[in-house]
């Protein structure tokens, strides 16, 4: 086989160093700011309106600040299923 | 007309088009194939709630005829095979499902091909039973660390499995040669895309990517949307 397993596993590890790191940097902004401060920043941000209709709440920079939060998150959970995937084939390659 | 207005079109025309298979058709396929995908182990495949977001849920999607989806992926592999085929390419760099890896590599047989190290590989090799002995496989890290110095006409780069490394996604672009293009498959976040519009962190993606060195984007909604960016500098 051309793949190569360790490497791969590796390539994740890494990543998932790296968007932990990146989730440290936002849990600090947060630390920083309070939620309030936060949502005072995004002037067309409504919780109402958001919660009655997503698309219209936020305007297109905040919507990027928002959306990215959610990939962020969903992008950890990705790459750690992948992690622990990879972790699993590798520990039974070299068991 | 201009890229933005251009994109703008696209997400355009892809809401309106993606409004019925939302709601009527893309739910009930992803969730057939989804449950289908869960009664694979007989097949040697792990059918597990963590894997969900792995690609053997995508294999399943993609391999069985009797897939609900099945039409729909059969419609973007003819179209990316379009694609692909327009530009004629010598040399291709690629990692998507194993199944569109196949298509690409057995459509294209004169072309170096070369496969970007990932599990789809293993798949490829594991349970479609390709020999790849005589290709040349590239290491995700040594794309990343410029390791590597190799160009190419097309790049395949499956977004939605590499969403979450940007800059693996930008090296890749670096690695296409002028007239080449890079292409990410499921380029919409399974149709979320055009759902949440502005406010999807792809939407932002590909306008930061009309920003890059010579790119020209393009997003094609026919099937299962995939995105073009096209090097002309």
């Amino acid at each position: 086989m051309i793949y190569d397993l360790e490497d791969d596993y590796l390539y994740y590890y890494t990543l998932m160093l790296r968007l932990l790191g990146m989730l440290v940097l936002d849990v600090n902004l947060i630390n920083e700011y309070s939620m309030s401060d936060l949502l005072s920043r995004r002037p067309s941000f409504d919780l109402d309106e958001y919660l009655s209709n997503p698309l219209s709440a936020f305007d297109e920079d905040a919507g990027k600040e928002v959306s990215r939060y959610i990939v962020d998150g969903l992008n950890i959970r990705t790459v750690y299923y992948r992690y622990h995937l990879l972790r699993e084939m590798y520990e039974n390659a070299n068991a | 007309m201009h890229d933005s207005n251009l994109l703008d079109l696209y997400n355009f025309i892809s809401n309106i088009v993606s409004i019925n298979c939302d709601t009527d058709y893309f739910s009930s396929a992803y969730a057939n194939a989804y449950q289908e995908s869960l009664s694979h182990n007989a097949m040697g495949i792990i059918g597990d709630q963590k894997v969900v977001n792995t690609p053997l849920r995508s294999h399943a999607m993609l391999s069985s005829a009797s897939s609900e989806l099945y039409p729909v992926v059969d419609r973007t592999l003819d179209t990316l095979n379009c694609v692909v085929s327009m530009t004629n390419p010598n040399k291709i760099l690629m990692e998507d499902h194993s199944v569109v890896m196949q298509v690409i590599k057995e459509n294209n047989p004169n072309s170096e091909i070369h496969f970007i190290n990932s599990i789809y590989l293993y798949e490829l090799e594991k349970h479609f039973g390709e020999d790849l002995s005589s290709y040349t496989s590239v290491k995700k890290t040594d794309i990343i660390n410029g390791n590597f110095d190799n160009n190419y006409d097309i790049v395949i780069v499956n977004l939605s499995i590499n969403l979450f490394d940007e800059l693996f996604i930008r090296k890749c672009y670096d690695h296409v040669s002028i007239g080449g293009s890079l292409i990410l498959t499921d380029s919409s976040n399974q149709g979320l895309l055009y759902t949440y519009r502005k406010n999807h962190y792809l939407y932002h993606f590909h306008k930061e990517m009309q920003g890059w060195p010579g790119a020209k984007v393009s997003h094609f909604t026919n099937g299962i949307p995939f995105s073009v960016i096209r090097k002309e500098l």
